[in-house]
């Protein structure tokens, strides 16, 4: 008997500790309250070299607003490219005008340690991704955008090492993750849901009474009620 | 302390049965995963809506990209059966179904949780998870009621029963993923009982039943050929016995689909990520048959002393530890647990020091498989998508800081395996005491 009460006020204590973590979820540093939209942390297929002053693109449709980061696959096996690897992000490939760049240098292609790049890492063999971040672009959800990769060569080290970065690609796509970020209140989370209640009127009413007479028959079956019964019943039999 | 009497357990049984209720309620219209419950409807919904017997044909013509199977036939005939009577009370079921199936012919089957819930969040997202899934409800409760039944006495039998209400396996598994493992659990339970109430043919029809639904409880059937039958022909008929409902369902289905419903059975390409490489399914073939010897050994042992070997502890423990062997050289999942659940369970009410061990094993495979947004907070982005799909959980914060996670998560799997090494020589060296 003691093991199921301990399970249940276990349930009630973890149904208060995650009500007060959502509860506070809007303090939270905003680099943690991230979501992946597209793409697996999933070994590609294959391996292709960016030569150098060449670039390799991908496009694709995002789902939803604030757009904020893409994570591309980059093989352990990168040579270090003595030069940078420029990442791009445009509203197609024909756009003249770019909505972010970013230069990594060949220092920092390696390992990050992101909060949402969750599961584990463990399953990559042969590399990692790398993720470039800007700030959350609000009108993203559907609509195309286009990154590409590009290398460029430090000509004052021409032909002192290896000069390509190798990247994944899965069923001829690049292997790449999106993430978008998450700006709202918890207000803006109270009415949605309360939007999405409010189209299925019958059924919330329904639900809330069955809920009520389960919750209503577990009050009436409580010990105390049969204990002032039993206390009563002796009392009348002596 | 005083035993109960059937009037105050019956009123217990009441209490905990609407306090399992009230839990289920408040997480069935909230909670999905991924595709899970979509994908196990959605060709019920097909065969109701086309009049499709041999859905593995259907699929196969109309969906011959799909790389995963559908379950087993008795799955996708109960399903089909709760789907016409659910439809009644699921007005947007075709729009429902329609986006999900625009979904998946653009994208296969794929996407997240996020992806889902968004896409169906005006189809009455919240309905029709409640109602999908009201009928694991009686597997559910059926389930209950046997370890009750099965329990050697009046508190035990409740306590049983408390358990199995709270059961974080089952309530995860079940009624936040909305994968109908309850099913087969029940059929095994159901087994069992049958088994220990001397209806040797009904058990392993019921385990053969269970196999036809999910494949797993098909592996304890040479468990009960040889503990169940007496002799040589005995154990040949029950033999026999269970093959039938195979050759009922199958054959038929073999014949329409053209060979393509044992897919469902065998589930070749997908079997290494049930049970792991070449050398895990010999261990559990090693350690399978070790057992198997030990029951031919304990029935002439029984034999001898003219004591009955089929009763519940034993048999029990049996399937406990067949499970358990499954998930030290396997490839288990934390949902998998529930499988095991109530043969875990009535051995605590056996060994009541199990149920820290039981504790133990849930807390050091849940850090370990339930390591992401999706099988945690993304459980819940029914109620808004973006929101739960970006909550961190405890490893996101142990990543920021760079605490070494892959050294957490590997001490976690080693920790459950020696859990799993004691919980299994607990229910050894208890198995004859009855």
């Amino acid at each position: 008997m003691e093991t199921a009460k301990f399970l249940l006020m276990t349930y009630g204590l973890m149904a208060i500790i995650m009500g007060g973590f959502i509860g506070s979820a809007d303090q939270l540093p905003r680099s943690f309250l991230v979501f992946r939209d597209i793409g697996r942390a999933a070994q590609p297929d294959e391996l292709v070299e960016i030569p150098p002053n060449h670039g390799i693109g991908q496009s694709f449709l995002c789902n939803f607003p604030n757009l904020s980061g893409i994570g591309f696959f980059v093989s352990s096996a990168t040579g270090k490219p003595y030069g940078t690897l420029r990442f791009h992000l445009k509203e197609s490939s024909w756009a003249a005008h770019g909505l972010f760049s970013a230069t990594i240098l060949s220092g920092e292609l390696k390992p990050q340690n992101k909060p949402y790049e969750l599961p584990l890492k463990q399953d990559l063999k042969r590399g990692f991704f790398y993720y470039v971040e800007w700030p959350p672009l609000a009108d993203s959800q559907g609509k195309h955008y286009y990154f590409y990769l590009e290398t460029a060569q430090n000509s004052d080290l021409k032909g002192q090492g290896s000069e390509t970065v190798k990247v994944g690609k899965s069923k001829g796509n690049l292997a790449f993750i999106t993430c978008c970020a998450w700006t709202g209140t918890l207000t803006e989370v109270g009415r949605y849901f309360w939007d999405k209640l409010n189209q299925d009127r019958p059924f919330w009413v329904g639900y809330g009474l069955l809920l009520l007479v389960t919750l209503a028959a577990i009050a009436a079956n409580l010990p105390w009620r049969h204990k002032k019964g039993a206390r009563g019943k002796g009392q009348e039999q002596t | 302390m005083p035993t109960m009497d059937q009037k105050t357990s019956q009123r217990t049984l009441l209490k905990w049965s609407l306090i399992g209720l009230a839990i289920r309620f408040l997480i069935m219209p909230f909670t999905m995963h991924t595709w899970d419950i979509l994908f196990i409807y959605y060709f019920p919904y097909q065969g109701l809506k086309h009049g499709i017997f041999d859905i593995y044909h259907f699929i196969q013509q109309n969906f011959p990209d799909f790389h995963v199977p559908y379950y087993p036939p008795l799955a996708y005939f109960l399903t089909l059966g709760f789907l016409a009577i659910l439809k009644f009370f699921l007005p947007q079921l075709d729009h429902f179904f329609g986006l999900f199936e625009t979904w998946i012919s653009t994208h296969g089957i794929g996407g997240g949780t996020i992806q889902y819930a968004s896409l169906l969040a005006n189809t009455q997202l919240y309905r029709t998870l409640f109602f999908l899934k009201i009928p694991y409800l009686m597997f559910d409760f059926g389930t209950a009621f046997l370890l009750f039944r099965l329990a050697k006495d009046l508190d035990k039998g409740v306590l049983c029963y408390q358990l199995w209400m709270l059961n974080p396996a089952l309530l995860y598994d079940v009624y936040a993923v909305g994968q109908f493992d309850v099913i087969p659990v029940f059929l095994t339970t159901t087994a069992l009982y049958a088994a220990v109430r001397n209806k040797k043919e009904w058990a392993v029809i019921f385990l053969s039943l269970g196999g036809l639904v999910k494949v797993y409880p098909a592996i304890f059937l040479p468990l009960f050929w040889i503990l169940l039958g007496e002799n040589m022909k005995e154990r040949l008929k029950l033999l026999g016995v269970s093959l039938i409902p195979w050759m009922i369902v199958l054959i038929p289905l073999y014949i329409s689909s053209n060979g393509y419903v044992l897919d469902s059975i065998f589930i070749t390409h997908m079997l290494y990520n049930v049970t792991g490489g070449p050398i895990r399914k010999v261990l559990f073939i090693a350690g399978y048959a070790c057992l198997l010897v030990s029951v031919v050994r304990g029935g002439a042992v029984a034999c001898a002393k003219r004591v009955p070997l089929v009763n519940v502890t034993y048999l029990n423990a049996l399937i406990l530890l067949v499970f358990l062997l499954y998930i030290l050289v396997g490839l288990t999942k934390f949902r998998y647990l529930v499988w095991l659940s109530p043969f875990l369970i009535l051995a605590i009410a056996q060994d009541q020091k199990l149920a820290w061990l039981g504790v133990a094993l849930l807390v050091f495979l849940a850090e370990v498989h339930l390591s992401g947004n999706q099988v945690q907070w993304g459980l819940f982005d029914p109620i808004c998508p973006t929101f739960f799909a970006s909550l961190p959980i405890m490893d996101s914060f142990l990543v920021a800081f760079t605490f070494p996670l892959a050294m957490i998560h590997k001490v976690s799997y080693f920790l459950f395996l020696g859990t799993t090494v004691v919980i299994g020589y607990r229910v050894w060296k208890r198995r004859n005491s009855y």
